[in-house]
């Protein structure tokens, strides 16, 4: 019997309860929350299932041959469900994945909750904006996602505030992880187990982690918390029904103002349409904004739920750099979970005395096999190995290396936006995305300090050569800010339960609601955050406003 | 690959074997077959290193190799990364050179999940707390 949001007596009606834009993490748990609770959920996913069997982390061309269908750029991998991405005008380019799972199928699994601090910068350190909620609501979620995701990592880390830690053990330290903590203990710096939605025991749908370093290319093995492991297959057995392939082009709105459900294109090129009582965006801080734009009607000239002018605007993708360091010892540094060995947050927080405001979280990690070795990732443009030295080169670097790769906090400007092009369009005609994003003086102070500190770091763990890749350019996974969260309508877009100021029945459950970026890798928010959405979403159902 | 003639296939060797050169006991690419079997495997994998390898092989027809290379280098960076690429790709695919180099893949390594050394958490520990309260309290 279906539970609808206004018909509890449960009568089957020509519309779900709830239709919901992407099959990511935030989608599939807020799919999966609210069929626990009876209702009547449709997903909208324009890709397909990830498949694994063509994943080539056991395959011994892996290094030349990571299989097109994991690529993480969509302009590159081109799979039928990707839309082009025009970054012509962007310092970074966007990165993502279009498929059941979203972008933890390719995620590297690093596991972060924000800081406090990550939720108060206006505050603490009078920039940008604070979040209209804290640490300490956000806490009972972090927990449940956790053990949802089967996190693996280790409580009590002095970085945050003492509390329940994840369910399983952390992975192993490794040779360079050890060697890097000593290191940071005689420099009185901080280094933690790393955490990481990585199972390190059975867990549930995974297996443990056979330390193939392939997380950021389809986890073949079975041992990475991806959603469509971790929560579709629960999902699909309460009565959500998924529907993949298809490419949503517009949220319908009717004469009142709320949103009739979603306008989608199947496979063979037919428009349908999902009337819901509730429509929920989890389509991340690209594809949300998309469509919201591409949502413009007489009423909403400039887009759905954009009164504000903010949909698209305030774009954060946290600019990346990388310092590596080689060792005389072996340290077997060519494999392992990746993920992270160990993280570094000694200068996460603000010191004025650096002059920039906010931090970076480091993820110590291996750095593969001879062909990685020739790369400029990790290894930046300026370090190849080719000509005279070449085979001397390779060997040293060869399980002989470590890397730090460093989040940087960008802070939001809303010249950093998202738009759509006015030519590039998808394969159903569609309007692609077009960003603009440059890395601001803050964060390029910061990154250059960063990378200055994780030097050190190295060199005091051993390296007698550290390289950097300061910034490079294919690593915007973190979208987020895209349509803004706040109290005041006039200066947001969604409230603080990602219900859209302009439209009751209009929702975002991604990570295009962030004020402000942190300098972690954001799952763990995004996924804490839609949970706690979807609650508040159940616990007032009975006043939504529905469109029949 | 049919576009791979005897012609540009030597023009690659001369090309990778700059890129990789022969030392000691390491063979240099065109040695370990990289202008033969070594790109054929490559590009069979990698379909999208074919027309920046194009480019490569068309600067090379026209000009010494070094100079190419230099030329790729600058003004054709895409396809200097592709002929990267399939130099190292060719070059380290073989089992022969694996051996070489002491590699062995991606073996499948079980876990060890032992605790965390305490004597080296210890001084993490000691420092205590890291984090900045949030100073509006609770929400």
């Amino acid at each position: 019997m279906t539970k609808s949001l206004l018909h509890p007596s449960g009568s089957k009606r020509d519309r779900a309860d709830v239709c919901i834009i992407g099959a990511g993490p935030s989608g599939a748990i807020a799919a999966t929350r609210l069929a626990e609770e009876g209702l009547d959920v449709v997903v909208l996913e324009q890709g397909d299932w990830p498949d694994y069997s063509k994943a080539r982390g056991a395959h011994a061309d892996f290094e030349i041959n990571s299989g097109a269908d994991w690529a993480w750029n969509p302009n590159t991998r081109r799979l039928p469900a990707d839309y082009p991405i025009n970054g012509s005008d962007a310092d970074i380019d966007v990165v993502l994945y279009n498929g059941v799972g979203g972008g933890t199928v390719i995620y590297a699994a690093q596991w972060h909750r924000n800081a406090p601090s990550d939720f108060c910068v206006r505050t603490l350190d009078g920039v940008a904006d604070d979040w209209p909620l804290g640490y300490d609501d956000l806490r009972p979620y972090y927990e449940r996602v956790e053990r949802a995701f089967g996190i693996s990592g280790l409580a009590g880390d002095p970085a945050f505030p003492a509390g329940d830690g994840p369910p399983l053990p952390p992975v192993p330290l490794g040779d360079i992880g050890r060697r890097v903590a000593a290191a940071h203990n005689t420099l009185g710096w901080h280094w933690w187990p790393g955490s990481n939605a990585i199972a390190t025991r059975p867990y549930g749908p995974l297996k443990p982690c056979v330390q193939r370093g392939t997380c950021l290319w389809g986890c073949a093995d079975g041992a990475k918390g991806s959603a469509d492991r971790t929560h579709w297959p629960h999902a699909i057995e309460l009565g959500v029904r998924l529907v993949t392939g298809a490419r949503v082009r517009q949220i319908a709105l009717n004469a009142r103002g709320l949103a009739e459900g979603a306008v989608w294109i199947d496979r063979e090129g037919q428009e349908h349409i999902t009337r819901a009582d509730v429509v929920i965006l989890a389509a991340n801080g690209i594809g949300t904004p998309r469509l919201l734009l591409l949502s413009a009607t007489h009423g909403h000239p400039d887009g759905l739920a954009n009164s504000s002018g903010l949909v698209g605007r305030r774009l954060m993708l946290h600019p990346f750099g990388v310092v590596t360091g080689v060792f005389s010892d072996d340290l077997h540094s060519t494999q392992g979970p990746w993920g992270q060995h160990i993280h570094c947050l000694q200068f996460y927080e603000t010191d004025a005395r650096r002059g920039f405001v906010r931090g970076a979280k480091w993820g110590l990690q291996p750095t593969g096999g001879p062909v990685n070795a020739t790369r400029g990732w990790p290894w930046g443009e300026n370090n190849l190995v080719w000509g005279p030295h070449f085979h001397r080169d390779v060997r040293a670097r060869l399980g002989h290396s470590a890397m730090w790769g460093i989040v940087a906090e960008d802070l939001p400007e809303e010249s950093n936006r998202v738009e759509l092009d006015p030519t590039l369009t998808d394969s159903n005609g569609i309007p692609a995305p077009r960003i603009r994003y440059r890395v601001n003086e803050n964060s390029t102070r910061l990154m250059d300090f960063h990378i200055a500190r994780a030097r050190e770091s190295l060199e005091a763990a051993g390296a007698y050569k550290t390289m950097v890749a300061p910034q490079i350019r294919e690593t915007g996974w973190h979208q987020l800010g895209t349509a803004k969260m706040g109290t005041d309508p006039a200066t947001s877009v969604v409230d603080p339960w990602g219900r859209t100021h302009d439209v009751p029945n209009l929702y975002v459950f991604d990570g295009s609601t962030w004020p402000t970026s942190s300098g972690m890798n954001p799952t763990a928010t995004i996924a804490a955050m839609s949970l706690r959405c979807t609650e508040r979403l159940l616990a007032q159902r009975h006043e939504q406003k529905v469109p029949a | 690959m049919t576009f791979l003639d005897d012609a540009a296939r030597a023009h690659l060797g001369a090309l990778a074997d700059l890129l990789i050169p022969e030392d000691g006991d390491m063979p240099s690419a065109s040695g370990a077959g990289v202008a033969g079997p070594g790109v054929d495997a490559v590009l069979a994998a990698r379909p999208d290193l074919v027309e920046p390898l194009r480019i490569a092989l068309a600067l090379a027809a026209e000009m010494d190799p070094p100079r190419a290379l230099a030329t790729l280098r600058t003004e054709h960076p895409a396809a200097f990364t592709a002929l990267g690429e399939i130099a190292a790709g060719g070059y380290f695919l073989q089992a022969d050179i694996q051996r070489r180099i002491g590699y062995r893949g991606r073996a499948a390594l079980p876990i060890d999940t032992a605790p965390v050394d305490a004597e080296l958490l210890g001084p993490v520990l000691a420092r205590g707390a890291i984090w900045r309260a949030d100073p509006r309290g609770a929400q």
